[in-house]
């Protein structure tokens, strides 16, 4: 399995950043593998909706349902990992 | 999760029941049985007579006599062996029939209001009424409706129920109320992306998406799944209400679209809030009209005191 490079890794960073407004934030304060939700990043359902709504709109990525969604939006690599995994597959 | 309706209100065998005697009784004589097997109920079921009872004095907000609030306690199981009947023989309801089933519907234009707006619609009801029939009369409206639901324990109830709204090209979604993830509402929100109609009830604790919110004068932990779906996704959410009049006819309600667009993150939560309030509002107006109609046999208030002692202590 090809793993993402830094590049991906970045855009999903600033995905995250834009689409949820987190103007506070740079992407160097966003580990690649903390959790998205919870204790780590702390986001909500709002955020995921919203992350699924930018997956697709700016990588052409659809999460087809919920159970593909809780193992994608784990962390950023994950997000990343499925990104490259459909791009490839394409 | 706690079982919240008494199982002997609630199992397939009871509606079966009903709906051997709805087939077999005809409309003009189903008062009466819905009066005495409803009262029937009553005298046997103390606790959940105790439960409704509790209710009705909440509803009430300490305003109405003991006599009062002892008659709006049995007619409320009397309405709702009424609602068994109807729901039974439901299938039947037609769009050239509706005139022997539906009073009047008012409110049409919000919905198409909603519908324009092109992010999908959420209607919202409390168990007031005749729920189900409210689906029925957007189908024949050629609306695109799905039934946001938790799953049946019951097969042969999940699968009856199923049956009755895919009849009508109703779609069932189901919600697991032990998942918390933030995925699970992906499947409802795929539905309003394509600006068709969602359906839910709103005025029980089903997830663990909830506020402290002022519900009839108390404290209580409301649930806001409604609001959260409606923010993320930009749907209206319509109140709805399909209530029982005295005629045994229902009249059919769809009241002003509320929004939940929240253009600044450090806002969501204050918007949630006047959203949930707006509508809470809705639901207290209509449940106190038809106190007798809202369906819910366990002690409301307990059970929301319970989960928002639960919700404090962490």
């Amino acid at each position: 399995m090809v793993e993402p490079n830094n590049d991906l890794i970045e855009k999903i960073k600033q995905l995250i950043i834009q689409r949820l407004k987190l103007v506070d934030m740079t992407p160097e304060m966003i580990e690649s593998e903390a959790p998205l939700f919870g204790e780590g990043l702390g986001l909500d359902s709002i955020d995921a909706l919203e992350l699924v709504l930018g997956l697709e709109k700016e990588f052409g990525v659809i999460i087809p349902d919920a159970e593909v969604g809780r193992k994608v939006f784990q962390s950023v690599k994950t997000m990343a990992q499925y990104v490259l995994d459909q791009q490839a597959r394409v | 999760m706690k079982e919240r309706y008494p199982q002997a209100l609630n199992r397939f065998i009871y509606l079966f029941l009903f709906q051997f005697c709805s087939t077999l009784i005809p409309k003009s004589i189903q008062k009466f049985f819905s009066v005495v097997v409803g009262g029937l109920f009553y005298l046997l079921m103390r606790k959940t007579r105790a439960n409704v009872r509790k209710n009705v004095e909440g509803i009430g907000r300490g305003r109405w006599s003991n006599g009062k609030i002892d008659v709006i306690t049995r007619r409320t199981f009397q309405n709702y062996g009424q609602y068994l009947l109807d729901y039974m023989v439901m299938h039947r309801l037609r769009p050239s029939n509706k005139e022997k089933w539906v009073e009047e519907e008012v409110g049409g234009h919000y919905m198409i209001e909603a519908l324009r707006r092109g992010k999908g619609v959420i209607c919202i009801t409390p168990h007031l009424g005749n729920w189900e029939i409210g689906g029925l009369l957007f189908s024949f409206r050629g609306g695109k409706l799905s039934v946001l639901t938790l799953d049946e324990r019951d097969r042969n109830t999940k699968s009856f129920r199923e049956e009755m709204r895919k009849s009508r090209k109703i779609k069932n979604l189901y919600i697991d109320p032990k998942d918390d993830s933030p995925m699970a509402i992906l499947d409802v929100v795929k539905v309003l992306r394509q600006n068709e109609i969602v359906a839910m009830l709103g005025d029980r604790i089903e997830s663990q998406k909830t506020m402290i919110l002022e519900f009839f004068g108390r404290e209580t932990l409301f649930p806001i799944g409604v609001g959260v779906i409606a923010m993320a996704t930009g749907a209206a959410v319509l109140p709805v209400f399909v209530v029982m009049e005295r005629s045994r006819k229902y009249r059919g309600i769809i009241e002003a679209p509320i929004y939940f667009d929240c253009p600044r993150r450090e806002d969501r939560e204050a918007t949630l809030r006047k959203g949930m309030e707006t509508l809470i509002n809705k639901f207290e107006a209509y449940i106190e009209k038809y106190p007798d109609q809202w369906y819910n046999f366990y002690s409301y208030w307990y059970e929301a005191k319970q989960s928002l002692r639960g919700a404090k202590d962490g």
